[in-house]
């Protein structure tokens, strides 16, 4: 599989690892997931996806604050990437995703952040798979 | 830390851009609003402490090769 790797900068490190800021980010070509690989420690790393496919209303809750807006070095054209880390688990059907703190990244800038939500309204651990996910849920279904 | 005894709908003031209100208190619930300028960032303190430790367990799921036959499982529901 043809791997195209993105250095993303994390100036404030990812809660849990916060001392590590370099990370590499690596979107597979045929699927929605991608991987994010600690540039100093390959044996830390998730597994990421875009939430969109599965929570279609979700991007229209994320709102950047000051600080994100900072870090990202956003501009008035910015165009920015929101990923979700998934928890894997043996049983699929119990895959969780991370929707409280999305992965943002400008990806012109190469600077990454993870954004947490101050809403109550998305989980840490969502069910990716869960039934009222609304649009694709057939595709979801499919196996 | 400084202490100070507030009733319900009554403020305190921190320099002169950030308020606190007390809104309700029902038993041991206290709800409080914030009026502050957008770049300031309020977090439930707990809050960052369960996305660190969210992250490090979907980190430790991810470690060594037992989760590539979960991942490749993965790739095949998601790739449809």
């Amino acid at each position: 599989m043809e791997q195209k790797v993105i250095k993303i900068n994390f100036p404030l490190g990812i809660p849990g690892f916060e001392s590590y800021k370099d990370w590499d980010f690596i979107p597979e070509q045929d699927t929605p997931l991608a991987q994010l690989v600690c540039a100093d420690n390959e044996y830390i790393g998730f597994v990421l996806t875009r939430p969109e496919n599965y929570f279609p209303v979700y991007l229209k809750d994320i709102e950047l604050d000051v600080e994100a807006r900072k870090v990202l070095e956003v501009k008035e054209n910015t165009k920015l990437e929101v990923w979700g880390i998934l928890c894997l688990a043996d049983d699929l059907k119990q895959t969780t995703i991370n929707l409280k703190a999305p992965i943002i990244f400008n990806l012109e800038t190469q600077k990454g952040y993870q954004l947490i939500l101050n809403e109550d309204k998305y989980s840490s651990r969502e069910l990716l798979f869960a039934q009222q996910n609304q649009a694709t849920a057939e595709e979801g279904g499919k196996e | 830390m400084l202490v100070l005894s507030r009733k319900v709908n009554e403020r305190i003031k921190i320099n002169d851009d950030i308020e606190i209100v007390v809104v309700s208190v029902a038993g041991d619930v206290v709800r409080i609003g914030i009026e502050a300028p957008k770049d300031v960032k309020i977090l439930r303190s707990e809050v960052y402490e369960e996305i660190s430790r969210q992250n490090r367990e979907a980190a430790e799921q991810n470690k060594g090769g037992l989760n590539l036959k979960t991942l490749n499982e993965l790739r095949t529901k998601m790739n449809v």
